[in-house]
């Protein structure tokens, strides 16, 4: 493994990406926790700068961090949440079903990526710079992927449709 | 000296350079806000700090540095200083990718006048300004006050609300250049193809969202007086409440610069280039230009803000999303059309 | 790029997406609109199964490969159209009962047919997601429709939670299948024979399949449905056990069909007894009717599972012409629960569901008696009507599979089955209801009658003619 300044900045944001993850969870105050959460996006987009995904990475911060967590930031104001009580029980079935299920789910998908890809991804293609322009992927989405990018118009549409049925005040 | 530092010198100074250009640029923004409003309302303004009162930024920082730091005792103590921090971290870090000028050339090394000439750059501007909500929103949220808290969500629905058709005027420019790079837009501006001229429409909605994104009047309500007394800075004090003040400032001269660059021509001089004038000057007047229409465009910022009364907060909402957002489509519609028939 | 070409090929899925928009329009720019709506959503979607019929018996791959258009693909078109046909029919005089009669009601209802038809027409896993992705979207909104009651809204918040949760299940195994074939199109998938065969591939395919079993409601993922199908207003829920189900079948069987991995066999077949058990023996204990509706669609998915698990030919054959019964007899026994549910007064929970009400139902109602006695003798399996063929050959194609244990275990359970669709029927003839329940006089409104009609009609036809289904769908797997 090469040391160079892409493998340090690497591991800077993919260790910030998981410590934030795993504070986001554990914070009791959901304000906090969803502080964490806008930090991981911070970090993955930056992981995927560093895969030369540069216009993914900045629809990661503009939509993910611009947009989506100020709406959630703006829920949990209005709600007024207070913090997480803690469970009381500190050993029940379910927790430990729960804890054991998600440790079998993380080793098993662990050991699938590892098995699958280990060595195999090593060098980035040539190409890599190329296809993370937004160019190649206007291009793409026009030509080759017109179909699935239609589609999509259609869910977010039918999502409009029932979030204002779902909020609209003539009911009752 | 090796290649590769060199070229980190360079690219620190640069840095170093636009943000003591632009910090200064605040803070004489600030003196010239209070010496216009002045003169609007026939007054006299600071004057007495130096010839004219031109050291009076420099008094008022000393004054902001020197008082007390309240923060409330039920606040979120940490995301309470966090909020400032954000807030005037996002709004220096927009001006990295606006081209304040053509390349210089220096010795025989020619150097881009641009911070960072990313491929991505329209959307790096629309990522950070949609970032800058956060500092106002946590900073409403954190001081544990009514009125901060409604300053907050006023100006996180404002914000959101705007970006939109901020969005939709950019991607007509997109359209028309084929390009997200600031750079090009701005090379294609050459002559008299300013996009003032060729997207009025766009150029209008530009410049409404930016007043509203960078919440001064007439679409200053996260902040208006008379309800929310100080708005989501009302519990600020000493340097965080400078820090606010800063970025509020800073984000003026950054969205004048963003729209003298997607509209005004950047830092084009039409016809400049043909006149045949040494290179090292044409740089240094085209620079100047750029400037010089940044600083136009704040003196009109300040102008509209103490001409035109504030909008009410439903008038608002209808604007952004009944007026701007449709007129936003249209236009985008019409340019796409357009452009369409030209390129066959 | 999408060449106009193409388009002649997927022409109903293209009426039905233009016919969901085209509602959209109506209901905002004219007054009063609700009957137009009903109107036109019924004829788009006669004629987009009348389009269907011309797509039969010639492949067609097209979209730069995105869209498969099969027999079987047809097919399931076609069942999950008659399926939301009846649904709408039921749903109008519903909805005027509930005070929810908006026409974006059946905007959304065809919002989910599209995905679904685009779920079972799909080559590409990409358009499966965004298939399913417009299908659940709207599943949740349809069963938070009446916010008033406190029962929708929950059963709303819970297929959403569980729903977008499982949606991850997917993602994940789709994004394995990504890593490990370097492809989402099917069709190459199913090439890379040395994909197929890696644990990567397993890991991601089970994952995908994972997914859908909690759309159809296997053992274990079927915890939502009671909870999601009794608080949904009553049509929706029984779109959800018939179209609903039909398109996550529709979708994962040709791809298992596909794949034939034999591991998975045991798997599924393991699943198929565990769902059958599950929903058999705990709808014995139900009071509710829609409950027991929702009980016996999880007993029905695990008859589902038998055909899967066999992963034959016959399997194919055998589960959809299950579908088409499944979805007669089904749909009509909860359009029956619509029709005789109470008028809305205000109450925030639904009224008339519970199985004491059905006491006596063949003296104060007598059609509507006969009829679900006709779709309850069907679910349960007992000849000459359309369940009991459509039972007959799923446990034939386990036969076949040499997987006799699981036909004989199946049989064995469909029979515990019996006994809890008989008791509403010994309710509904041999009991006296209460004064209160007897004095209520209920109204059948004709839109509602035909769609029970039609189903029953489709319960009896297939079920003494079963080989018409064959006749009109010949099946190339």
């Amino acid at each position: 493994m090469k040391f160079d300044l892409e493998t340090v900045l690497f591991f800077v944001m993919s260790f910030s990406a998981v410590a934030s993850a795993l504070l986001m969870i554990t914070r009791r105050n959901p304000i906090t926790s969803a502080l964490y959460l806008i930090l991981n996006f911070f970090c993955v987009s930056g992981l995927y700068l560093l895969l030369k995904a540069q216009f993914i990475a900045i629809i990661q911060v503009l939509v993910y961090m611009g947009a989506i967590m100020v709406l959630f930031l703006f829920v949990i104001m209005l709600l007024n949440l207070h913090d997480e009580s803690k469970f009381t029980e500190k050993f029940s079935y379910k927790k430990i079903t729960a804890t054991l299920l998600t440790i079998l789910l993380f080793c098993v998908l662990g050991f699938t990526i590892y098995s699958g890809f280990a060595g195999k991804y090593n060098t980035m293609s040539d190409k890599a710079l190329e296809i993370g322009k937004a160019e190649f992927l206007g291009a793409e989405l026009f030509t080759n992927y017109s179909f699935p990018f239609e589609l999509a118009s259609f869910l977010l549409l039918a999502a409009i449709v029932g979030a204002v049925v779902l909020a609209k005040k003539k009911f009752d | 000296m090796p290649e590769f530092l060199i070229n980190l010198i360079i690219i620190f100074s640069k840095i170093g350079v636009v943000l003591t250009v632009l910090l200064t640029g605040v803070a004489y923004s600030v003196y010239a806000e209070r010496r216009v409003s002045a003169f609007i309302q026939n007054r006299y303004g600071p004057n007495r700090v130096g010839p004219e009162g031109l050291l009076q930024p420099l008094v008022d920082v000393v004054k902001l540095l020197m008082k007390e730091d309240i923060v409330p005792e039920k606040a979120n103590k940490f995301i309470h200083s966090l909020a400032p921090t954000l807030s005037i971290i996002v709004s220096l870090s927009t001006i990295a990718v606006i081209p304040f000028g053509d390349t210089i050339t220096i010795g025989d090394r020619v150097i881009k006048l641009q911070i960072a000439d990313v491929n991505v750059g329209i959307l790096y501007f629309l990522a950070m300004t949609s970032l800058g909500v956060y500092g106002i929103t946590l900073s409403g949220w954190s001081s544990n006050s009514k009125y901060s808290l409604l300053g907050g969500l006023r100006s996180s629905a404002q914000m959101i609300s705007y970006e939109l058709s901020m969005g939709l005027a950019v991607i007509a420019i997109i359209l028309m250049n084929g390009s997200l790079q600031l750079d090009t837009i701005v090379q294609n501006q050459a002559g008299w193809k300013w996009n003032i001229i060729l997207q009025p429409v766009g150029f209008i909605i530009f410049l409404t969202a930016a007043f509203a994104e960078t919440n001064r009047a007439p679409f200053d309500l996260p902040e208006a007086e008379q309800e929310l007394v100080g708005g989501y800075h009302t519990e600020y004090s000493s340097m965080k409440f400078a820090l606010f003040f800063l970025a509020e400032y800073a984000n003026v001269i950054v969205s004048s610069a963003m729209i003298a660059t997607l509209y005004l021509g950047g830092w084009q001089i039409p016809y400049l280039q043909d006149i045949g004038l040494p290179a090292m000057l044409t740089s240094i007047l085209q620079m100047l230009a750029f400037m010089s229409k940044v600083v136009l465009l704040v003196l009109f910022f300040i102008w509209v803000r103490w001409t035109v009364p504030r909008f009410r907060y439903d008038q608002l909402m209808n604007l952004g999303w009944k007026v701007l957002l449709p007129l936003g489509l249209l236009n985008l519609v019409v340019t796409a059309i357009v452009v369409m028939f030209l390129k066959k | 790029m999408i060449q106009l070409k193409e388009l002649t090929e997927v022409i109903p899925i293209l009426i039905i997406a233009f016919s969901a928009i085209f509602i959209l329009l109506i209901e905002s720019f004219s007054k009063k609109s609700e009957d137009a709506i009903f109107g036109f959503s019924i004829v788009s979607l006669i004629c987009a199964i009348v389009a269907s019929f011309f797509q039969l018996n010639h492949e067609a791959i097209v979209f730069n490969q995105f869209l498969r258009i099969t027999n079987s693909s047809v097919s399931f078109s076609v069942i999950m159209m008659i399926s939301m046909l009846i649904t709408i029919f039921a749903s109008k005089s519903y909805l005027e009962k509930e005070n929810i009669n908006f026409g974006e009601y059946y905007s959304l209802l065809l919002f989910s047919l599209l995905g679904m038809l685009l779920m079972v027409c799909a080559n590409d896993l990409l358009i499966i997601f965004i298939g399913l992705e417009i299908m659940s979207i709207c599943f949740y909104v349809l069963a938070g429709f009446l916010r008033k009651r406190v029962k929708s809204n929950e059963s709303a918040l819970k297929y959403f939670l569980l729903g977008a949760f499982m949606t991850g299940f997917i993602l994940y195994g789709i994004a394995l299948i990504y890593g490990i074939t370097g492809t989402t199109n099917l069709t190459s998938i199913y090439t890379n024979k040395q994909a197929l065969k890696s644990f990567v591939f397993i890991i991601g395919f089970g994952l995908f399949v994972i997914g859908f079993m909690f759309k159809i409601g296997v053992f274990p993922f079927q915890m939502w449905i009671p909870d999601v199908y009794d608080g949904a207003p009553t049509v929706v829920s029984g779109m959800f056990s018939t179209a609903g189900k039909i398109a996550a079948v529709g979708t994962i069987l040709p791809i298992i069909l596909a794949i034939n991995n034999a591991d998975f066999k045991m798997i599924f077949a393991m699943a198929a007894v565990a769902t059958m058990l599950y929903g058999n023996i705990i709808a014995l204990a139900q009071t509710n009717i829609k409950r027991l509706l929702a009980y016996s669609s999880i007993a029905s998915a695990g008859y589902i599972f038998v055909g899967v698990a066999a992963m034959n030919k016959t399997a194919m054959t055998g589960i959809s012409f299950y579908l088409i019964a499944y979805t007669f007899m089904q749909l009509g026994a909860f359009v029956i629960v619509s029709i005789l549910e109470k008028q809305d007064d205000g109450s925030r929970d639904y009224k008339n569901v519970d199985l004491d009400y059905y006491k006596g139902l063949g003296k104060r109602n007598p059609w509507m008696a006969v009829f679900l006695t006709v779709f309850l003798f069907s679910l349960a399996g007992i000849p000459p009507f359309a369940g009991f063929w459509g039972k007959y050959y799923l446990f034939y194609a386990a036969i076949e599979a040499n997987m006799i244990w699981l036909a004989v275990t199946g049989i064995v359970l469909s029979l515990i089955g019996v006994y809890y669709y008989l008791k509403v029927i010994v309710f509904m003839w041999f009991f006296e209801a209460s004064d209160e329940i007897s004095s209520e006089v209920s109204i059948i409104p004709k839109a509602a009658a035909f769609a029970t009609i039609l189903a029953v009609a489709g319960t009896l036809i297939f079920g003494f003619v079963p080989d018409l289904f064959f006749r009109i769908f010949k099946f190339i797997v």
